[in-house]
């Protein structure tokens, strides 16, 4: 229905220009991405929209190195049908993005909508795995890594794009989610990702969600996988130390318990499928 | 605000307040084959095809089509004759009370623009927006491959022609 606020309606053909526009609204106004959030939760305190739709941020780009470059407003149809986005890390990202609402979401929900929004993500978790970082425009450009930029209060600004550095080789990731339909929000989500180096894992990244929550990464069973190798025994290990790491919210939908117990399902299976992705594979 | 874009193949101006949805404004302009069904992207009622790929009408705001094409049930059929999912739903029996059809049509035909002769579960993959609380979906599944089979045997379309039968 109308959204009856909405006084104002930009498109603006530059970043700049959209930049003015949202800093000088002292908070009235809200950058449009795809619109599929803001139609229905837009902020009683916004009367003016700001369409990127014109800023030239409908880009997806491997760099030389094997990196990605998602411009904001590529849409996750746009991404899911770019033969390096889906193959990128043993087909992970292309692998979330498939379990990522409907087709009728996918192909107007955008990348830099998802990052800004903050919320009921399973993209963030692979962004964080994947060590994922934010170019945005406040007066000047500025990279943050995705953590970074999720923890802060950065103000007014744009995101001009999501960048995923380069695979390292020896690595590979996976995700997994539970829902209880097709294209439901996660009630939890998990994406692993893990480096060898001389047999061992160097780096490894364990990142949990669920619904409510972005997903963050889990230290404790980070230092459980490091230096080890990814056998049976030690995704055991690391299942137990998901479980005892999470801090998973209750509602009525599924219990506290319940989200612990998943979060120990989603990691192993995520576990058990990076291993089978590893040069020789089976764990 | 001044808004300018194409429906079903002709041009169309209007005015309209800038917090309208495309859905409001679809319906307005007699398009009412786009359903309001749950008004927040969840029934797939309200799809239409924007530039081709189907969206949710009801999430969009009615300026972000300015200089888009956008095609609706209205525009699947043509003096020739219903378009194939149009007529592949009716033989198949996909049809019951019909509220969420036309919103089915447009992922569908998405669908099958991608993937001209899909399997029962890229079949369901692409309507797993729409929802249909008579049927069950097995025969709206049916439909999409007996429509599969049909257009794979027609003259294929020519790129940038509308969406359309004949």
């Amino acid at each position: 229905m109308t959204v009856t606020q909405i006084q104002q309606y930009h498109r603006p053909s530059s970043v700049d220009a959209a930049w003015h526009l949202v800093e000088r609204a002292d908070g009235a106004a809200r950058l449009l991405g795809g619109g599929t959030d803001l139609v229905v939760r837009c902020p009683p305190e916004v009367s003016t929209l700001v369409d990127l739709a014109d800023a030239g941020l409908r880009y997806v780009e491997s760099t030389a190195d094997g990196g990605l470059r998602l411009g904001a407003m590529s849409t996750f149809t746009d991404l899911l049908e770019h033969p390096a986005v889906v193959t990128h890390t043993t087909g992970v990202v292309g692998e979330m993005i498939a379990q990522v609402g409907s087709v009728l979401h996918r192909n107007s929900a955008t990348i830099g909508g998802h990052v800004v929004r903050r919320r009921l993500s399973d993209v963030l978790p692979v962004l964080l795995a994947l060590d994922a970082t934010v170019l945005l425009y406040a007066g000047t450009e500025r990279e943050l890594r995705i953590d970074e930029y999720l923890a802060g209060d950065l103000g007014p600004h744009v995101v001009i794009e999501v960048r995923i550095p380069p695979r390292v080789e020896g690595s590979a990731a996976a995700f997994t989610r539970v829902a209880r339909t097709a294209f439901d929000h996660a009630l939890v989500n998990s994406c692993c990702r893990v480096d060898i180096h001389d047999g061992v894992i160097a780096v490894a990244r364990v990142v949990v969600g669920e619904s409510s929550a972005i997903g963050r990464r889990l230290a404790p069973v980070e230092e459980v996988l490091v230096g080890a190798s990814l056998t049976p025994s030690t995704i055991d290990t690391a299942v137990a130390a998901t479980r005892a790491a999470v801090d998973l919210h209750g509602d009525w939908i599924a219990s506290a318990e319940y989200r612990q117990h998943l979060a120990g399902v989603v990691t192993q299976r995520c576990l058990r499928a990076v291993a089978d992705r590893l040069p020789g594979g089976g764990a | 605000m001044k808004l300018s874009f194409t429906l079903n193949g002709g041009s169309v101006q209007t005015d309209v307040a800038p917090g309208t949805t495309l859905m409001e404004l679809l319906r307005g302009l007699g398009a009412v084959s786009v359903k309001n069904g749950c008004a927040r992207g969840d029934c797939g009622s309200c799809a239409v095809l924007l530039d081709g790929r189907a969206v949710t009408a009801c999430l969009l705001f009615a300026g972000q089509v300015e200089g888009q094409r956008i095609t609706t049930a209205e525009g699947l059929a043509d003096e020739v004759g219903l378009h194939p999912l149009q007529q592949a739903l009716l033989e198949a029996g996909g049809v019951q009370c019909g509220f969420c059809t036309p919103g089915i049509l447009m992922a569908a035909v998405d669908l099958l623009e991608r993937e001209p002769e899909p399997t029962d579960a890229q079949v369901r993959d692409g309507l797993a927006g729409n929802l249909c609380r008579c049927t069950g979906y097995v025969k709206i599944v049916e439909a999409v491959q007996d429509a599969a089979a049909m257009m794979s045997s027609a003259t294929p379309v020519a790129e940038g022609e509308e969406v359309g039968h004949g």
